[in-house]
């Protein structure tokens, strides 16, 4: 839960690259997005087109040959401050010294507002680390530089603060621990529970993500689950130490059709529920549109739009996104042909020139193979100061109205659509 | 704050179609815009990566090396004549190995006898350079009579399964419960002493790995589609055996085999020491080990440190090759080799 | 399925095995030149009846399956008749050495062990660097040695002229001092390519471990780098791991015999090679059938501590 109206999670500017024998491969190449507490957010893309990538580097989890090049990634959580706080009293930004952990707003017991908290603990992190400790402080606001903290720091924003759900929860499971283990060791590092508590919470956990006769579950291994249970089970690790945000990479890809109805069913629950904050990665256009509110669309390790989930499908403005959109077929759909965009996303050692898009646009023009377009707010034609998914902004020189022809394509909504009837897309 | 108010999800399915991405658009559109990704720098072809792999890999070179050096010296230690005919006429070796000199009795390493001479005068050094034949002989014949033993054998069981299978991996389980050394201990005590005799005794006891193997990797080449779609397509058996298995399966089998031989050196080393091996008094490695315990208590280390100085470079080099040719062919190990060398 | 079924499916498919191995023991020792009676009779007058005794004595005028029959009925009572060469019973001699070789191939595993798999979990979460690569030489190293070599050069080293050990090992009881302070160089010698191998496989199941993904999971739940390892990724090694332990049980009995030649150690390898090269027949047939008995258990002991290990194999 973070403070005010400012958002959960900012990431600005992110670049992680891989080097391997082939050359650099930019994987995230200066993207800019942000989630606010409890918001639903999809990065959307073709597989290889850096959204696994960037949601790994979020947590700092990427290992040799990656690295993370540069950017920043703000986290605003008020319990993820106190709780860095408190255990990294050196890492707290001061007058005198820099740090990753920012406390901005401090609370006295008493209720009353110092006149400058934030002034004490710029001068005595230690004692503030010690009267957090005792609860006679609490944090307000503040923020942490992920990308600075040390990996101590790390291990204890994982699971606690920002959980992460795999896409095969086959292999995501440990195979020769119990399920109610998997969840019982997380709950005993971060919640600070003995075994037994640890156990009660595990038990609660299975059965608040459905899964029945919990109690015996608990002892029961990964393989005695099936696939959507084994994913439940997998949601029920991550939401053991109630995390603020939960990122799901492609957590419905390896499971049924009718199963993943019921996984964004209970994600969609435990977020409004328990006020969790949801980044998606996903390439399926329909489970964005079933529960999330806002996207961001990814092509070649760059982002090429961003923008509400309503604007983006009654309102498209890349040519990317038109493409993807127009190639879903649909129940009384008379077309002949499916539009589909034709060729494959190049590999990202070696990117086209000027628009990586151009050579699949069907409204490339000389200007794009010249020129690299920005990511500008679809209105203005400029860039936009914060990356807030409420401006719909769109990486295409028609918006910066470098584009001669112009592109041309139409939304229609018909208005005599069945209200279930309809494939799923 | 909660994003719920501002949450409008529609309920209605295929509400939205968007037309107007024109993909006609790119039959004629000018080249400029086509844009081709360079070939990768990568060679595709595995033989030539795995070759380019294994030339990198230095610890494997210098192990070929050695080895080369090894069969050169044992090759030109002293003349080789088949049938008459002088085929090798070089000496290299400065001594007849099998001459005795009873003047220079247990002498300790000079420039005369860089190793020294043993209990009848033989120097060491001649005889450490031709008893390198009996080793590397051993070792290549043994390694190849096994494996046209164990692979056919391997591959039918993993193949046919059903009682086929079930004779060999039994047969195979029996003759996994005695040991290495006792069973081949046993075999020549049966068969009796001498070269065709030991290598038979290798033989027997070596094969089983071929065959394992094999199995292994036919019945993970079975489970592949490839083979049910070949079968739909009428190919015959033997023909699906040999395109699809054996080329797959070559790589584990190259490694196994290659550590084989170090194996088999090391054991029939062995033999030879518990003097079970070939005639004593034959220059072999491990058979000049034999005597060495008795030498050794009244000092003379020479004729224990020479000839198991040979044994363990020829052994470490093999390995190093293997090793080599294991990281060349499957960088990530995923072969079923694993770095079981049964003993 | 549970523990109990697997055991006793296991112990169903081993017995064919036993069968086999026992066979197999027998028609070695029934194709070994030389028949037991007329060695015998080398040394003794030959007089009529006793010719005839001596092949009643040793079944040989029966059909060969009854021999085998009697043989095997006999075995199973742990009766293995006399030694040809000392007249003593062969399960005497054997229990009488048999403590001696037990110490040693326990030492060495020990050694083994505790070696190897510290030495494949250093390097496998070093991989690729140089201390992964001096331990990889190593262990080539450790495994390309002869092991009579290297018995041999620690005797010439430590022994010989160094006099920290004695060279040949004191006539004491078993777990004395003066002997086990003489197991050591043994051991050690016995160990080292044991401990190779050990560190090999255990080095290369961690990597493959490690790559896989439950070890993300691991790391996103903020655990610890070391908890990861030692709870998450070394449990799922181990049973790569328990597969060449069973193995080198096999490889310690191998090296026990060459190793007790060269120390002289009074053991059960010692008696085989003494056996095969005074043809002592009844003793050659208890101690190969003794070692196979015992590899085939360790197998099964091995196949229970997997499935106790990885609750997936226990179909």
């Amino acid at each position: 839960m973070s403070a005010n109206d400012e958002p959960l999670l900012s990431v600005d500017n992110l670049q992680t690259s891989f080097y391997t024998e082939e050359g650099e491969v930019k994987a995230v190449n200066d993207v800019s997005y942000q989630i606010d507490s409890g918001e639903r957010f999809a990065v959307v893309g073709e597989s290889g087109a850096g959204k696994s990538v960037t949601s790994l580097s979020l947590m700092r989890l990427i290992d040799d040959p990656g690295r993370i090049k540069g950017g920043d990634v703000t986290f605003r959580s008020t319990s993820a401050v106190a709780t860095l706080a408190r255990e990294f009293p050196e890492g707290v930004a001061t007058e005198n010294s820099s740090g990753y952990i920012h406390v901005d707003e401090l609370r006295a017991e008493s209720g009353s507002v110092g006149s400058d908290p934030g002034a004490t603990v710029r001068d005595q992190p230690k004692e503030v680390a010690t009267d957090l400790e005792d609860g006679s402080l609490h944090v307000e606001a503040g923020h942490v530089d992920v990308l600075d903290a040390p990996d101590e720091a790390m291990q204890e924003l994982r699971g606690a603060e920002i959980a992460m759900i795999f896409q095969d929860p086959h292999t995501a499971l440990n195979p020769v621990y119990t399920i109610g283990e998997q969840i019982a060791e997380a709950v005993r590092k971060h919640l600070d529970m003995g075994d037994a508590a640890a156990r009660e919470r595990a038990i609660e956990m299975l059965d608040r993500v459905g899964i029945p006769d919990a109690e015996e579950r608990y002892s029961d291994y990964p393989h005695e689950f099936s696939g959507g249970m084994q994913q439940r089970a997998v949601i029920a690790i991550a939401l053991s130490c109630d995390p603020s945000l939960i990122v799901a990479d492609e957590p419905t890809t390896a499971l049924d059709v009718t199963i993943e109805a019921q996984i964004l069913d209970l994600l969609k629950e435990l977020s409004d529920d328990e006020d969790v904050a949801i980044q998606l990665i996903t390439h399926d256009l329909g489970v964005v549109a079933e529960l999330c509110d806002s996207v961001m669309v990814m092509y070649a390790g760059k982002p090429v739009e961003r923008s509400s989930v309503e604007e983006l499908y009654y309102d498209p403005k890349h040519p990317y996104t038109v493409g993807l959109m127009s190639s879903i077929p649909r129940i009384g759909d008379d077309r002949d042909r499916l539009d589909t965009v034709p060729g494959t996303m190049p590999d990202l050692v070696q990117l086209p020139s000027g628009c990586s898009f151009h050579p699949r646009c069907p409204y490339a023009e000389d200007a794009c193979i010249q020129h690299e377009p920005p990511l500008v707010d679809t209105e203005t034609g400029e860039p936009v100061e914060e990356p807030d998914a409420d401006i719909h902004t769109a990486a295409c020189l028609e918006y910066t109205g470098d584009l001669q022809d112009g592109v041309e394509f139409d939304v229609q909504i018909r208005e005599d659509a069945a209200a279930d009837g309809g494939e799923s897309l | 704050m909660s994003h719920e108010s501002q949450r409008t999800t529609t309920n209605e399915r295929g509400r939205i179609r968007v037309t107007g991405f024109d993909t006609s658009v790119f039959e004629d559109r000018d080249e400029r815009f086509d844009w081709q990704q360079d070939e990768s720098t990568v060679s595709r072809d595995r033989l030539t990566r795995a070759w380019e792999r294994f030339k990198r890999n230095r610890t494997a070179l210098v192990g070929l090396a050695i080895i080369a050096l090894m069969l050169f010296t044992t090759i030109f230690a002293r003349p080789i004549v088949i049938e008459g005919i002088t085929v090798q006429p070089f000496s290299l070796a400065p001594f007849d190995p099998t001459n005795s000199n009873f003047a220079a009795l247990n002498e300790a390493p000079t420039a005369t006898h860089p190793f020294g001479t043993d209990w009848s005068g033989k120097d060491i050094l001649s005889r450490v350079m031709f008893g390198g034949r009996y080793s590397l002989t051993i070792g290549v014949i043994t390694v190849s009579i096994a494996l046209s033993v164990g692979v056919p054998l391997g591959a039918l069981a993993g193949y046919y399964g059903g009682w086929i299978d079930e004779v060999i991996m039994r047969l195979v389980d029996i003759l996994y419960a005695f040991p290495f050394l006792v069973l081949a201990i046993a075999l020549i005590a049966v068969l009796g002493q001498g070269f065709w005799n030991m290598i038979t005794a290798l033989v027997l006891v070596v094969w089983i790995s071929y065959a394992r193997l094999l199995r292994g990797e036919v019945l993970s080449v079975k489970e592949n589609e490839y083979v049910t779609a070949a079968k739909a397509l009428g190919a015959r058996d033997r023909s699906i055996i040999f395109r699809h298995v054996v080329p797959n399966a070559m790589a584990p089998v190259i490694v196994q085999a290659t550590l084989g031989i170090g194996t088999v050196v090391l054991n029939a080393a062995a033999l030879g020491f518990l003097g079970l091996g070939l005639e004593p008094g034959s220059p072999e490695w491990g058979s000049m080990l034999a005597r060495g315990r008795s030498s050794l208590i009244q000092g003379q280390w020479w004729i224990t440190v020479f000839p198991g100085l040979a044994i363990f470079l020829f052994v470490l080099s093999i390995n190093l090759v293997g090793d080599g040719v294991r990281d060349a062919v499957d960088p990530q190990g995923d072969t079923s080799g694993g770095a079981g060398v049964r003993e | 399925m549970s523990l109990q079924r697997y055991l006793i499916k296991r112990l169903l498919v081993m017995i064919p095995v036993l069968f086999g191995v026992t066979l197999l023991t027998f028609s070695l020792t029934k194709m070994l030149p030389g028949s037991p009676v007329d060695y015998i009779l080398q040394f003794q007058e030959t007089t009529p009846g006793l010719r005839d005794q001596l092949r009643a004595q040793f079944n040989l005028d029966e059909p060969v399956y009854i021999q085998y029959w009697l043989w095997l009925r006999d075995a199973v009572m742990l009766d293995f008749g006399d030694s040809l060469i000392s007249d003593r019973s062969v399960s005497g001699a054997i229990l009488t050495r048999l403590p001696k070789t037990l110490l040693l191939g326990f030492m060495g595993f020990a050694i083994a062990i505790s070696i190897g798999i510290p030495l494949g979990v250093i390097a496998a979460i070093n991989n690729g660097n140089t201390v992964d690569e001096a331990s990889r030489v190593a262990a080539l190293i450790g495994i390309a040695t002869p092991n009579f070599w290297l018995g041999l050069m620690l005797l010439l080293v430590f022994s010989v002229q160094l006099g920290l050990f004695r060279v040949i090992p004191p006539d004491k009881a078993v777990l004395s001092p003066a002997m086990l302070k003489f197991v050591i160089l043994p051991a050690i010698t016995l160990g080292t390519a044991s401990s190779a191998l050990i560190m090999r496989l255990t080095r290369s199941s961690m990597v493959e471990e490690l790559n896989k993904d439950y070890v993300r999971t691991a790391k996103a739940k903020g655990l610890s780098e070391r908890t990861v390892i030692v709870k998450h990724v070394l449990r799922n090694s181990m049973v790569s791991v328990v597969t060449v332990a069973a193995i080198q049980v096999a490889f310690i009995v191998n090296g026990s015999v060459v190793v007790e030649q060269v120390f002289s150690w009074p053991g059960v390898g010692r008696l085989l090679i003494d056996a095969i090269t005074q043809r002592d027949l009844p003793v050659l047939q208890a101690i190969v059938l003794m070692i196979a008995v015992t590899i085939v258990f360790v197998n099964l002991v091995a196949d229970l501590l997997y499935s106790w290990l990885d609750p997936r194999i226990r179909y």
